[in-house]
């Protein structure tokens, strides 16, 4: 009974948009999604007269864009999510966990998008993605003062809140910002180049949040030799990097590459949450890292990575080198592996580890086994050797349906977690959608 | 006190009676005694006895009434109409003694239930009318109203009112009968009862039953003047009515009224009319044609339309009653048919030609085959000089064509050879056939007469009379050049030249030309060119067009022209197939043809895309067929009068977006190949090269990601760039690559139980932020107190707490910081 009050609204509004695509719109778009995890945790010692803490979750995802004929000068858009989150309530009365729903409508907004003119127009709940994404409940007026270089204004209730993830209105909580943004329409991949800055005020009834600059830029000079630049600076209650990174990287020839990496960051929430008789220590983290690269990624390539990196919160440091090696298309074209291995000063740990994974790619069928292990000594003497093993797979039915599932095993002396994983997706419509492989790809960093 | 009134009085009258008459003394008596004086139609009666009315005692009865109003006795006594229904005394309705003007016979007409109180009930249009219209009597003068309605006096018939409206002037026992007899009384002409059939003893179909009762019972006009009796009905039928149209024009046995014979009541005009009955059945044609294409009209006739004025008699069984004597035969008599004249003997009614029952083999001495057969009779049968026809040859027996023919060989021919019949050497297939062995054999000559020689006439080749030829000189090219010219010259080699036409052509007709050894020539013919007609490659061309007179001795003919081809191709070993063939490809490719076409087939071509050009095709490229890509340039060859567009097949260029349509509309250059291969445009292997795209990201429409087209190389580690509101870490976890996977997002392979404190009962609800409020993950302490020190703080009262960090010994559920143990 719960299941069907917390998934019928999206099952409903999906079954509605599914059959026809083109009945309010010349062209549209979406994806249904609905999935979920469950995990069963053993411990080997009793705690509190338990010995579980199991996890289950379901969640489902209804994404659809509709675009007005003629020239596309009207969009919609909207992005409704729902989890069902089965142990995540605390019933005080009873003193166990009961299952908690949130469903939130994470956009919902209609464009005049005005393609060939100077102006557009958002209205609704949206991501203002001049700014870093932040979320909006009111309106977006951008100009373009030629197709590269544009500028806007936005203003309305900021959705978002400290105290929860999820988006909901808040009438009392404000937002304000403009920004601006260039991006070079060159052709090719070998060059490209996007600034974008904006300034954003966010309050709460009379009382001024937060205000910050955004700052993000993409160079590319030649294939593979980029800088990237994210930054936010926060001017309240004084004017500090509230998260910053630069990253150069740089290709010398087709077999070497290089990248170095400063990452600076605080914590907003830090502040949000202080209490009045709280003298909070600061909580910023600053790390660098360093990265050499050998070998043709199109076969195999070696990496040498070193990150060092100290938080202001207990002057603790992280430091990590490692050494990973890649080889796609190992044996068979459809087939790739990975091994990575290295040591590092985990703030209060000192750690080896080893990952090593397996991927087999066909154009409908993906399975990847990734194992990882560790073994972590701790400043107190404890010494744990965590391992997690995960196989999962993927299957496209169709271009349009798709599923994919996992099990993973994660082990230590304490404990012993099984976690198995399902999701089907489905996308409608007319979009352009990403290509099929049909045989292993270049190994990727996610 | 009228009895004392009285009492008072009667001395006093007796007084002024004793000195009157007796008459006087009585209406004296009567005037004094009345109780007023009678109404005006009465007044006469004042003068007499009172008892003239009264019975004594008993008041005025009835009978006294119908006394004197004897019309309306018969009523009473009948119980009929108006005052033989009611059952009241006429005093009751007529009172009396009220005065001169008293009006004893008032009637409401609108209260008036003349049903009821008449027993004629006003039905149908009887209701709506006036009373005046029926009752249209008026009232004497001697009545209170003179010339007012008198109701009294109409009957209950129809004829009473509606005589006038009498069409019928029926007479006898007809007359007799009311109109309601036959007519409704709601609707005169709707309700009729009259049945011609019962009432008439005549029954009415057809035309009959259409027709209007005057159109047969208005026997005069003029005199109106009606019959309904028709005593001659049985003998005269049909002419009692109708007139004798065709009189002495008819056959006896269908005068007399006897029409039905031809004739029908549903139309005077004839439908189907057995002609068995005149004795002369109808077969065949006859039985299709109109009855007037034999009974033709009278020419003296002034109705032309009416068809009674036509012949129905005189005509007879014989054919040439009605046909004419086409053969002109006469009297003339065959043995074997008799009268030539009996038509029927040859032909059948089915059909007059051609006469299937004649067979000039059979029936006459002459048989008829060869070319005699396609002759017309009168091609034979026609004295030409006096156009008559002539069916008996006499010299039959002796001469032969001869009755009809005319000898060309007479001054030509031998004596002997003229004193043999025609027959000898000639046939009836065709003048020109003759007989083999017989009369004049050619075949002994040099020359034997074969295929289209043997149909040629004599003369043609052996010239005019008086200018023939008999002896050819060119024995050695087998006599063809001393008839035909040669339209070959300086057209073959000289190899060919000096050959006889006959290695090329028969006897038969030029056009078809002999099997010819192509292999004997420089050019060998293999494949497709084996099975080529000759003038495929040979064509006719202008340049040796000629007019040439054939055959060139006898000119009785029309010179016709003939076209040249052309057979010598001195540049073959230079221009190969070009020297025949079009270049359709316009001097794309190499003249060698060979190279890609062969003899066997020119399409499909034994090209390999993959070894002949730049651009081998695989995979998708290699399924498209070659017009997706080679496409059709404004360039056109013509050849046999269509025209063939010239395809682009090189230069080409192998940039994938001058064939495929660039959906990226050149944002992302036109190396198409980094993304794409050809295994299928949705297909890649290095798509997304630095960040593979798997799980929920697959799904994605790039758009979402790739907003108003923007590149994202590079930030394949920067989650941020999109997911910067979906990070509940607020930006203290920068590497979300190291817990999440692309499959699910809210499944971790960070395991927060795998920690030094794994989070149970309440802490699971928590928001991370709750206790990692620093941005700080790594290291926390496990202790209570590290995160609860304010909690500790504001509870130091608490004895237990002084000193005491470890919360575990007494908070032991987790459920509830609360509820100490």
């Amino acid at each position: 009974m719960k299941l069907i009050k917390t998934f019928s609204p999206l099952l409903i509004f999906a079954a509605m948009m599914l059959p026809e695509q083109r009945t309010y719109a010349s062209k549209s778009y979406g994806r249904f999604s609905i999935g979920g995890f469950t995990a069963t945790e053993k411990f080997a010692s009793d705690n509190f007269g338990s010995n579980s803490n199991d996890e289950m979750v379901l969640s489902s995802r209804l994404f659809y864009k509709a675009t007005s004929s003629g020239d596309g000068a009207w969009e919609f858009v909207s992005d409704l999510r729902d989890k069902h989150d089965f142990f995540d309530k605390l019933d005080r009365e009873r003193l166990q966990l009961t299952d908690k729903n949130e469903f939130q409508a994470r956009q919902l907004s209609t464009r005049w998008a005005n393609p060939n003119g100077k102006v557009s127009a958002s209205l609704g709940r949206f991501p203002v993605a001049d700014v870093g994404a932040i979320y909006t409940d009111g309106l977006l007026a951008e100009y373009r003062w030629n197709p590269g270089f544009w500028s806007s204004l936005f203003g309305g209730k900021n959705p978002q809140s400290d105290s929860h993830s999820y988006l909901q209105f808040n009438p009392k909580a404000n937002i304000v910002g403009t920004g601006i943004t260039y991006q070079a329409k060159t052709g090719g991949w070998d060059k490209n180049f996007y600034l974008t800055h904006g300034l954003v005020s966010e309050t709460y009834e009379s009382e001024t949040d937060r205000n910050f600059l955004f700052h993000q830029m993409n160079l590319q000079w030649q294939e593979n030799s980029r800088i990237l630049s994210l930054l936010y600076v926060d001017f309240i209650p004084r004017t500090y990097v509230q998260n910053g990174s630069f990253i150069w990287q740089q290709q010398y020839t087709e077999n070497f590459a290089s990248e170095l990496g400063i990452l600076g960051m605080d914590s907003i929430q830090y502040y949000r949450h202080q209490g009045v008789r709280e003298t909070l220590p600061p909580s910023a983290y600053q790390e660098a890292q360093a990265k050499i690269s050998l070998g043709n990624p199109r076969a195999s390539k070696w990496t040498l990575a070193g990150l060092s990196g100290k938080r202001a919160y207990d002057q603790k440091d992280k430091t990590e080198a490692s050494l990973s090696y890649f080889q796609t298309q190992l044996l068979t074209r459809k087939v790739d592996a990975y091994l990575k291995i290295g040591g590092r000063k985990n703030f209060i740990s000192q750690d080896t580890f080893a990952r090593t994974g397996f991927g087999y790619f066909s154009r409908k069928w993906e399975y990847n086994l990734d194992i990882e292990y560790s073994s972590e000594k701790y400043n107190d003497g404890t010494l744990m050797h965590p391992l997690v093993t995960e196989f999962s797979i993927s299957n496209s039915l169709s271009r349009s349906l798709f599923w994919t599932g996992s099990v993973q095993r994660a082990a230590d002396e304490k404990v012993t977690i099984i976690t198995s994983f399902f999701k089907l997706s489905y996308r409608f419509g007319e979009a352009e959608g990403a290509p099929q492989r049909d045989t292993a790809p270049l190994w990727g960093p996610i | 006190m009228r009895f004392y009134t009285l009492a008072l009085l009667f001395p006093l009258l007796s007084l002024f009676i004793g000195s009157s008459s007796l008459a006087e003394k009585e209406g004296i008596l009567s005037k004094l005694l009345a109780p007023g004086p009678l109404i005006k139609g009465h007044q006469d009666l004042e003068d007499k006895d009172c008892l003239k009315c009264h019975d004594a005692g008993k008041g005025v009865p009835n009978e006294k009434c119908l006394d004197c109003h004897k019309q309306i006795k018969p009523f009473v006594e009948q119980k009929r109409g108006f005052h033989g229904l009611t059952d009241k005394n006429c005093m009751e309705c007529h009172r009396e003694h009220k005065g001169r003007d008293f009006d004893s016979m008032a009637i409401d007409e609108k209260k008036f239930d003349h049903k009821k109180l008449t027993g004629y009930d006003l039905e149908g249009k009887h209701a709506d009318i006036k009373c005046t219209e029926c009752h249209k009597n008026k009232l004497g003068p001697k009545y209170l109203r003179p010339g007012d309605t008198q109701y009294f006096g109409n009957t209950s018939t129809c004829i009473s009112c509606h005589k006038k409206d009498d069409v019928h002037f029926f007479k006898g026992n007809l007359a007799k009968k009311d109109c309601n007899a036959c007519h409704g009384i709601k609707t005169w002409k709707d309700e009729i009862k009259f049945d011609h059939t019962r009432d008439g003893n005549y029954k009415l179909t057809g035309k009959h039953a259409e027709a209007k009762c005057n159109d047969c019972h208005l026997t005069n006009k003029n005199k109106k003047i009606f019959t309904y009796k028709w005593p001659q009905l049985k003998t005269a039928k049909c002419l009692t009515c109708h007139e004798d149209a065709h009189k002495a024009n008819l056959s006896s046995r269908f005068r007399g009224g006897n029409c039905t014979a031809c004739h029908t009541e549903q139309s005077w005009k004839i439908q189907t009319f057995d002609h068995k009955i005149t004795g002369y059945k109808l077969n065949g044609r006859h039985v299709e044609i109109d009855c007037v294409e034999c009974h033709k009209q009278n020419p003296t006739a002034i109705d032309k339309e009416s068809k009674k004025n036509y012949k129905w008699v005189g005509l007879n069984k014989k054919c040439l009653s009605c046909h004419d004597d086409f053969h002109r035969f006469g009297n003339a008599k065959n043995p074997h048919f008799g009268d030539l004249n009996n038509c029927i003997d040859c032909h059948t009614e089915k059909k007059w030609t051609p006469a299937i029952n004649f067979n000039h083999n059979k029936h006459t001495r002459y048989v008829i085959d060869g070319a005699h057969i396609e002759v017309k009779c009168k091609d034979c049968h026609t004295i030409k000089t006096t156009k008559m026809p002539i069916y008996k040859f006499p010299n039959l027996s002796t001469k032969t064509c001869e009755n009809c023919h005319k000898s060309p060989h007479v001054g030509v021919f031998s004596k002997e050879l003229l004193k043999k019949q025609c027959t000898v050497c000639h046939t009836t297939d065709s003048w020109s056939t003759h007989k083999s062995n017989k009369g004049f054999d050619h075949s002994k000559t040099r020359f034997p007469l074969t295929g289209a020689h043997i149909s040629t006439k004599c003369n043609d080749c052996h010239g005019p009379a008086k200018k023939q030829i008999f002896k050819f000189k060119s024995a050695d090219l087998k006599f063809c050049v001393d008839c035909h010219k040669n339209i070959h010259t300086n057209q073959f080699s000289k190899i060919f030249s000096a050959q006889s036409c006959t290695l090329c052509h028969d006897t038969k007709t030029f056009k078809d030309r002999l099997p010819f050894d192509h292999d004997k020539t420089q050019y060998k013919l293999k494949g497709a060119h084996a099975e080529l007609k000759c003038q495929d490659c040979h064509t006719p061309i202008d340049k040796f067009s000629t007019v040439v007179e054939w055959p060139n001795i006898n000119k009785k003919e029309s010179p016709r022209t003939l076209y040249v081809s052309k057979f010598l191709y001195p540049d073959l070993k230079q221009k190969q197939c070009l020297s025949c063939h079009q270049d359709y490809h316009q001097g794309q490719l190499s003249t060698k043809c060979a190279d890609c076409h062969n003899e066997k087939k020119w399409k499909p071509t034994s090209f390999n895309h993959d070894m002949q050009s730049d651009f081998p095709l695989k995979y998708k490229h290699a399924e498209v067929k070659c017009s997706e890509c080679h496409k059709n340039t404004n360039q056109f060859i013509t050849y046999k009068k269509i025209s063939t567009p010239v395809v682009r097949y090189k230069p080409l260029s192998s940039q994938c977006v001058d064939c495929h349509k660039d959906p990226h509309k050149g944002t992302l250059g036109s190396r198409c190949q980094e993304c794409h291969i050809e295994k299928g445009w949705k297909i890649t292997r290095d798509f997304h090269k630095n960040f593979s795209l798997t799980g929920v990201h697959y799904a994605l429409a790039c758009a979402e990601c790739h907003k108003d087209g923007r590149k994202l190389a590079g930030m394949s580690q920067q989650c941020y760039t999109c997911h910067q509101k979906d990070d509940v870490h607020s930006g203290t976890l920068p590497n979300c690559s190291e817990c999440h996977t692309q499959h699910l997002w809210e499944l971790s392979r960070f395991k927060h139980s795998l920690t030094n404190f794994p989070l149970r009962g309440a802490h699971r609800t928590l928001d991370c932020m709750t206790c990692h409020k620093e941005g700080a993950y790594k290291g926390l302490s496990s202790q209570c107190v590290s995160c609860y020190m304010q909690d500790y703080n504001a509870n130091l009262a608490v004895t237990q707490h002084n000193g005491n960090f470890d919360c575990a010994a007494c908070h032991r559920n987790q459920f509830n910081f609360g509820n100490v143990q």
